[in-house]
């Protein structure tokens, strides 16, 4: 079966350009960055951070848009189809398999993390959370929201049902409008609202008042020295390397399959240099001046050092869920910019979430002819079914271990995979020639060497570094407790599950066929 | 590890000029970007 299907093409570049920072720009960028500057020294962060943006990052991201762009040539919009045609070899379908896995998975408890910012942005809005001014006193309001804890404000799961419905059937609308009109359009009105949300918020973090309570070090500028003043001793700790290096693949998506799924919709002679740095600087923009400003100056304010200092110890969803809504209750008009924070948080969710959604849509058209609106609602109506235990096992640690395998350790694996399939195996003379062509900036030439060498060397240093570190713990459940080892057994088998029916896809679809029988280009 | 900052020394001269330097370079690779591909619309 081999698929002549017209595939969609983006219809301009600056949409382009914007779905693809929309596909980077997610929670990862305004929660999980500042969290992490704040927990690896500051200023001191920043460093190994842009040393691995432009000696991974970067380099990964054209690796990825020239993956995904030949692949687009060849009629494939996933990763099984575009390893067959790197790696003339059976093997490189079923390699192919992680990179639908990994969106598919992601995006189970990806969409119900974004959800939680749609009901938060309402619960800002109406107040309902409003007179919790502390951080326990939220921690209390989340966990009942969660259905972790029993509270007053929730009696069940309805209000989290609701908004996870929500937030599917938007996905699932979105979807079904297919790349141009969905993804495209999407992104084209997300991202300048997300911009425009940010720089408000900035605006407001900027001009609060220094220590409102009395405390005379709370101020926006020790916040801002919080996370820029440079602790050059950080330098020699391999933690904030890593820590770094890890913040730069989820901000970018990298190791997702997303980059390339929404690349094979590029036409084949269009420019990917470009398009990688103009994706990278929007998607700078939003986490370096916006998220960097926002959350940590913010809590230092209210908060102070120290206790800021324990907010980014606690991880991301304390400081977003737990610290911020606290800050909001004493600002004036605080419900308008509480709802404005978390809309943000919601905006930039959304356009992550469809690009995950993307992969299996694509792999379900692509290679198996099913019509877009058909496919939107089997990925729709399968990720709220197969995300169930992430939602009711929550206590449990069902979400922690998927995000684990899928969301950090998968995610190296599968770029590592990846570019010693482009570099190595394709070749890196034709690889340079994949990401050169049409290219409207000239590539510095050192590029070559850092795709062919430096990157897959950092890539393994990571990979080797953390299952040292943790895999194996993770793996044996090392201070997991007795009662939790079946929901985590559980979130194991889920992913499996996943793997063996996009394996069972894969079979099915290229099973026995010759590699060369089915070459077939789309000319631009 | 805690915060380069977390002294109280406010934003210090060389945090500062990271800051804006990085601020400045993003934005500018920002403008670079997006003059070039409107130039060849």
């Amino acid at each position: 079966m081999t698929s002549h299907r017209q595939r969609e093409i983006w219809n301009t570049k600056v949409g382009l350009v914007f779905a693809l920072a929309g596909n980077a720009v997610g929670l990862g960028n305004l929660l999980r960055f500042p969290t992490q500057a704040a927990q690896n020294g500051g200023g001191a962060f920043m460093i190994p951070y842009f040393v691995a943006l432009i000696l991974m990052g970067i380099p990964l991201m054209w690796v990825e848009l020239a993956i995904g762009r030949r692949g687009g040539v060849h009629g494939y919009g996933t990763t099984p189809g575009m390893f067959g045609t790197l790696w003339k070899h059976p093997a490189a379908r079923y390699l192919g398999a992680f990179g639908v896995l990994i969106p598919t998975g992601l995006v189970l408890y990806y969409t119900y993390i974004v959800s939680w910012c749609l009901g938060f942005s309402f619960f800002s809005a109406a107040g309902t959370y409003f007179g919790e001014v502390t951080r326990d006193g939220m921690g209390a309001f989340l966990d009942g929201y969660l259905g972790t804890a029993t509270n007053p404000h929730f009696a069940g799961l309805g209000a989290t049902y609701f908004f996870f419905t929500v937030t599917v059937a938007l996905n699932i609308w979105i979807l079904s409008r297919g790349v141009v009109k969905g993804l495209e359009m999407l992104a084209k009105v997300a991202m300048p609202v997300l911009m425009v949300l940010g720089l408000i918020l900035v605006a407001r973090v900027l001009t609060l008042d220094p220590a409102p309570h009395g405390e005379a070090d709370w101020t926006v500028a020790n916040g801002l020295g919080f996370i820029w003043n440079p602790d050059l001793s950080s330098l020699a700790s391999a933690k904030v390397w890593l820590a770094a290096a890890g913040q730069v693949f989820f901000t970018l998506s990298l190791g997702f399959g997303a980059i390339q799924t929404y690349a094979s919709y590029i036409r084949a002679k269009q420019d990917l240099a470009l398009t990688g740095l103009a994706t990278t600087a929007i998607n700078e923009t939003v986490e370096v001046i916006i998220g960097g400003t926002l959350a940590i100056p913010a809590a230092v304010v209210f908060f102070g050092l120290a206790g800021t200092r324990d907010i980014a110890q606690g991880g991301a969803f304390s400081l977003g869920f737990m610290s911020l809504p606290v800050v909001f209750q004493q600002l004036p008009a605080g419900q308008f910019f509480g709802c404005i924070w978390f809309l943000l948080l919601f905006v930039a969710g959304v356009t992550s979430s469809v690009a995950m959604s993307q992969p299996m849509m694509a792999f379900l058209q692509d290679e198996f002819e099913v019509g877009r609106r058909k496919a939107a609602w089997i990925v729709g109506l399968g990720m709220f079914v197969l995300s169930q235990p992430v939602v009711l096992f929550m206590q449990h640690g069902f979400l922690d271990e998927m995000d684990y395998w899928i969301g950090t350790f998968g995610l190296v694996v599968m770029a590592l995979v990846e570019i010693v399939l482009f570099a190595w195996v394709f070749g890196m003379d034709r690889a340079w020639e994949e990401i050169t062509r049409g290219a409207q900036v000239e590539l510095p030439r050192v590029y070559y060497f850092v795709i062919k060498y430096v990157t897959p060397a950092f890539l393994l240093v990571i990979l080797v570094v953390w299952a040292y570190q943790d895999a194996f713990g993770v793996l044996m459940m090392d201070g997991v407790p007795p009662e939790s080892r079946p929901y985590k057994w559980g979130a194991r088998a889920l992913l499996a599950l996943l793997l063996c029916g996009i394996m069972w896809g894969v079979h099915k679809r290229w099973g026995g066929r010759p590699m060369e029988a089915e070459e077939h280009v789309v000319e631009d | 590890m805690t915060g380069g900052g977390l002294t109280g020394t406010g934003l210090t001269f060389g945090g500062a000029l990271f800051m804006l330097g990085s601020w400045t370079a993003i934005l500018v690779l920002l403008v670079f970007c997006f003059t070039r591909i409107r130039a060849r619309r």
